[in-house]
């Protein structure tokens, strides 16, 4: 009796729930990734607009993120690094 | 020694329908939960596919088209060989259209803001702000 139920248990968490916990971990990363591609260009927009160095903090996807914008205005370069907690992003364009 | 009493064989009438009722219960509550749940997980999908559309055509058409003016609900851009892209976003509906980009048109934004800070254009998505500049 008991070994029937563990087995029914055993049997319902890795025919359903695993499979469903996975689905929704790999939406959500993909979701969150796919954002923060768009804040990277968004970022790089503000700092080839602002043409200064700044820093500013804000949130893609329910994760706070750190961005560190710098101008080089020897090259007319904008860089950002974008540090979302479990790595950096970096870009750079032309800011003429 | 004594006998063990015999374990009684059946349901009573009640018994039938109270385990009918919990059980029809247990299905009602199992059956809205994982509706709701599954109704907010496909609408957060949903945002998410009309976001990635929309952000991919609005920085595509940034590429190569500058930003010249935003109000509230629309936004417009100039392209190369003096042709226009705007954006508009009316009645929970978000339209984009014009030059050579192709059209888009989405339904899942609750609120779109277009606004314009300097040479600095600010799209807000639901609460979300996104960058473009106008250089």
């Amino acid at each position: 009796m008991l070994a029937g139920v563990f087995i029914s248990m055993l049997v319902f968490v890795l025919a359903v729930l695993l499979p469903v916990q996975q689905t929704l971990q790999g939406f959500w990363t993909n979701a969150f990734y796919s954002r923060l591609y768009y804040k990277s260009l968004s970022y790089l927009e503000y700092a080839r607009a602002k043409r200064e160095n700044f820093t500013l903090t804000d949130e893609v996807f329910g994760r706070k993120v750190e961005v560190e914008g710098t101008y080089d205005p020897s090259t007319s370069k904008v860089k950002v690094v974008i540090d979302y907690g479990g790595g950096k992003v970096e870009r750079e364009a032309y800011a003429p | 020694m004594r006998e063990r009493p015999m374990l009684r064989k059946g349901f009573t009438f009640v018994e039938l329908i109270f385990s009918l009722a919990l059980a029809g219960l247990l299905i009602a509550f199992a059956y809205t939960t994982v509706r709701v749940v599954f109704n907010r997980f496909f609408s957060i999908y949903a945002h998410e596919i009309s976001l990635n559309l929309f952000l991919s055509s609005l920085y595509s058409v940034n590429s190569l088209c500058t930003p010249t003016s935003a109000s509230t609900s629309t936004l417009e851009f100039s392209c190369p060989g003096g042709c226009t892209y705007t954006y508009t976003y009316s009645d929970g509906v978000l339209k984009g259209g014009g030059c050579i980009f192709p059209s888009i048109r989405l339904k899942a934004f609750h609120s779109v803001k277009f606004s314009k800070d300097g040479n600095l254009y600010v799209v807000e998505v639901d609460g979300d702000r996104y960058y473009l500049s106008g250089i």
